[in-house]
């Protein structure tokens, strides 16, 4: 007679749990607390048995960083193709907790909890892709022109506001932008991307192919030529149209088993009018390996090198050269009873220099230095199965005579389909070589002698937050914070004009988000923010802006979203998006009016591979300014274009 | 370059200490080699999933095709999946282990693990998928209820939940001494 299976394995497995019996008698008792069954003994058990087993940890899956106990937003794969954006920061209008707002056709502010200039530059925002920091470290800013990646290869943007410098360092002061790309072997053959309408023309095209043994490599090209924006009174006068070619690719290859690499890298050059000025030009690269080691239970270990490049020609009347070192390693590791503790280190070096500059200086103009990091990330579960604490925190010598120390604590609960989390953190924005050395005139003798004293700007922020899976159907996320700002930038208007931290702040706010799959096909997502932001100048000080200079934010907005698969091969997508009014703190002052506006997409698989596409982006008025003063405002017009993707 | 005159509260005192508390911990990492146990238990389910269901013949091509389990993406088991098959074998033949880099190796699976790693193109895994005898298996939620076939949920302990319908338009036969013990639902599948 033939066994069926399912009896032939309970047969076994008597065998087995004898055995069983046997070595839990004969070995003593483990140095940990609770005895743990290796996976040969748990093999012995029956289905049953095994189904009564207490789990130990819950925390060593891979964690979905959607899952994490912090205010994350996980904007995946399709973002770029589902909206029809073409640049990285029109994809992040996604995330419900930034602020993103058009400035020019090249540039745009993006910010979480407030403090953006009047010419959108956010200090205190890090944006890394693929963990490559974006940042300028001459400028304290992230120039979108220069910051972009190949938008249909992209796996995942995670986008977190708040503070976590203890995780990524300083400048992670109001949230962190982090974009990762596909690996290669998941972009294998041919994608072409066609896009043309009004205001915007691109063209994007990716060949991935494997190689050797086990690894695969893409390569691509982007030609992207937008159209002018209009001038404040919302006339054409072709003041800033943008010209970029960029071109890239990425190679993975080894085995999980015994660690995998991968080698990046990516040129980028462009251009930009600057009517009536001479056009601009900027243009970027980097190259970059990492390595990540053989995996094993509960731990891992990655290594990355990079050098990145970036230079920005203003008018000829400002040269911005980055060159950048780096280097940075993490390890993992499982301790007993649940622990976790995560630790690494980063060294950058820095050339940077600001050269033919009309009217100031930054010094010194060229400069050398090294920043230095290491930080450490210890997690233990609580008494209580459901509860986890982490404690980190991040040592970095900046390179320009301070040294930050940036800690965190942050309390989680997790039940089955909700979790809910406290967190206080200290974080802080360095200095910038321009916050230091800024100079003019051009040529001694100066009247504005930089910021000798200048030294970080300080966060203590406080952030309560749940987030939850009610029904199949239904998620959502909910956080409040509070925010203390200490010693922002301010500027001296007295001779010597000097940068100083004369400047302190709260903001306090709500973030919130649902999603709703309203039946099959039909998706919907609703979200934004409500904040309050405050700035004054601390007793005795001054500041020529009046404590007002980062007030460039709405004091809320609404986005409102639906997807809906009309059938098989048709979808449409719609956001609407509610921003409150943005004050404008210099270039004439006044108000951008708080605005309504509608982004719409019809995508139609026309055949397998095939992809014809139908965009509308800021469809209810003709125009309209999202930041900056009255006087150099710029007007984004409403823009269409139709978008053929073929794949092969 | 000048040196800011404004230190952080925190100096190099602190930095020691870090250091310290750093090492500390390091040494108590090495001492303890204990590995949890969530992932152990779900790789012994994974094995045991290879006796309690049965495949049709057209999943093996030849009579010496090892049967494979796949992870699909970040692999949670470490060594304990490669552990637990080494030198067994299913239904006689040779069991095999397979990290799967893209849904086409995936595709050459008889049971795939879906890693949470993968949770945002599920959807798109379980539509490849829909049809051939693969056993899907995940533990990110509502698994079952996005056309997966065996979920696990994990809380205190590991539990199974089993999409009866997608499991039967595939082709397989799950064993009646497995249903009894799973959350078994019936689930549309996934348009």
């Amino acid at each position: 007679m033939k066994l069926s299976p399912a009896a032939s394995w309970t047969f076994r497995s008597v065998c087995r749990r004898r055995l069983v019996a046997f070595f839990a008698l004969a070995v003593p008792a483990s140095a940990s607390a609770q005895a743990v069954l290796t996976p040969a003994q748990l093999k012995g058990l029956s289905v049953e048995q095994l189904l009564e087993q207490e789990v130990l940890s819950v925390s060593r899956r891979p964690e979905a960083l959607g899952e994490a106990a912090s205010n994350l937003y996980f904007l995946n794969a399709g973002a770029g193709r589902l909206t029809g954006a073409l640049s990285l920061p029109e994809a992040l209008r996604l995330a419900t907790n930034l602020f993103v707002a058009q400035s020019s056709s090249h540039h745009w502010g993006v910010t979480a909890r407030g403090f953006l200039r009047t010419n959108a530059h956010s200090s205190k925002l890090l944006v890394l892709i693929d963990g490559r920091s974006t940042y300028s470290p001459l400028f304290s800013n992230v120039f979108w022109d220069t910051t972009d990646t190949f938008l249909p290869d992209v796996e995942a943007i995670e986008v977190m506001s708040g503070p976590s410098g203890a995780n990524w360092g300083a400048n992670t002061v109001n949230g962190i932008i982090n974009v990762r790309s596909k690996p290669a072997h998941d972009t294998l053959g041919s994608l072409l991307h066609v896009t043309g309408g009004s205001e915007v023309w691109q063209v994007a095209a990716r060949q991935g192919v494997r190689f050797g043994k086990d690894g695969a490599v893409r390569f691509y090209l982007t030609r992207t030529e937008r159209e002018p924006t209009l001038s404040p009174q919302g006339t054409e006068d072709n003041a800033d149209g943008w010209h970029a070619t960029m071109g890239g690719f990425r190679a993975d290859w080894g085995a999980p088993a015994g660690g995998r690499f991968v080698l990046q890298g990516e040129g980028l050059v462009g251009s930009f009018d600057t009517r009536p000025l001479p056009r601009a030009e900027h243009d970027a690269g980097h190259a970059m390996l990492t390595w990540h080691g053989p995996e094993r239970s509960g731990a891992h270990t990655w290594g990355r090198l990079y050098y990145d490049y970036s230079r920005r020609n203003i008018n000829d009347a400002l040269l911005q050269t980055t060159h950048t070192v780096d280097f940075e390693f993490q390890n993992g590791m499982e301790l007993a009873g649940g622990q976790r503790l995560l630790w690494g280190g980063n060294f950058r070096r820095i050339r940077d220099s600001a050269e033919d500059t009309v009217g100031f200086v930054i010094l010194p103009e060229k400069l050398w230095y090294n920043v230095l990091s290491g930080f450490a990330q210890y997690e233990l579960p609580l008494p209580d199965d459901a509860w986890r604490a982490t404690l980190g925190a991040r040592v970095e010598d900046t390179g320009l005579g301070d040294v930050e120390f940036q800690p965190t604590v942050r309390l989680a609960w997790r039940g089955e389909d909700r979790t809910a989390w406290f967190s206080a953190a200290r974080a802080t924005r360095t200095p910038s070589r321009l916050d230091r050395g800024f100079h003019a005139p051009a040529a001694p003798p100066y009247f504005v002698t930089g910021g000798p004293d200048f030294g970080s700007e300080e966060l203590y922020a406080f952030e309560l937050g749940c987030r939850a899976q009610p029904r199949t159907n239904v998620s959502c996320s909910l956080t409040a914070y509070l925010h203390e700002y200490d010693s922002l930038r301010s500027v001296d208007p007295v001779p010597p004009i000097n940068i100083e931290n004369d400047v302190e702040g709260r903001s306090y706010g709500i973030e919130a988000q649902f999603d709703w799959q309203i039946r099959t096909g039909v998706r919907a997502r609703f979200g934004g923010f409500w904040m309050q932001q405050e700035t004054w100048i601390e007793p005795g000080g001054t500041d020529s802006e009046g404590a007002m200079g980062e007030s460039s934010v709405p004091d809320h907005q609404v986005f409102a979203r639906v997807m809906y698969d009309m059938d098989e091969r048709t979808q449409l997508w719609l956001g609407l998006r509610r921003i409150g009014e943005v004050p404008a703190a210099a270039n004439g002052g006044g108000v951008v009016p708080a605005y309504t506006e509608l982004d719409a997409q019809v995508t139609w698989q026309a055949r397998p591979g095939l992809e014809l596409a139908l965009v509308g982006r800021n469809l209810l008025d003709r125009s309209h300014p999202e930041i900056g003063g009255l006087n150099t405002r710029r007007e984004i017009p409403r823009s269409i274009y139709a978008r053929v993707r073929w794949r092969h | 370059m000048t040196t800011g005159a404004h230190l952080p509260a925190f100096g190099w005192s602190s930095l020691r200490a870090a250091g310290a508390a750093l090492a500390a911990l390091l040494l108590a990492a090495a001492a303890v080699g204990q590995p949890s146990r969530e992932y152990d238990l779900k790789a012994v389910f994974l094995y045991n999933f290879a006796t309690f269901v049965d495949w049709p013949e057209s999943a093996f091509p030849g009579p010496d095709t090892p049967f494979v389990i796949g992870v699909l993406g970040d692999d949670p088991f470490g060594a304990a999946l490669d552990e637990i098959v080494a030198g067994e074998r299913v239904k006689n033949r040779p069991l095999a282990v397979r990290r799967c880099r893209d849904l086409a190796e995936a595709r050459a699976c008889h049971i795939l693990f879906i890693s949470a790693s993968e949770r945002d193109r599920l959807r798109e895994v379980l539509r490849d998928m829909a049809g051939r005898p693969i056993l899907t298996v995940a533990d990110v939620p509502r698994f079952v209820e996005s056309g997966g076939m065996i979920g696990f949920s994990t809380g205190a302990r590991v539990q199974l939940h089993v999409n009866a319908g997608a499991v039967r338009n595939s082709g397989l036969t799950i064993s009646s001494k497995l249903l009894r013990v799973a959350v078994v639902r019936e689930v549309a599948a996934t348009p």
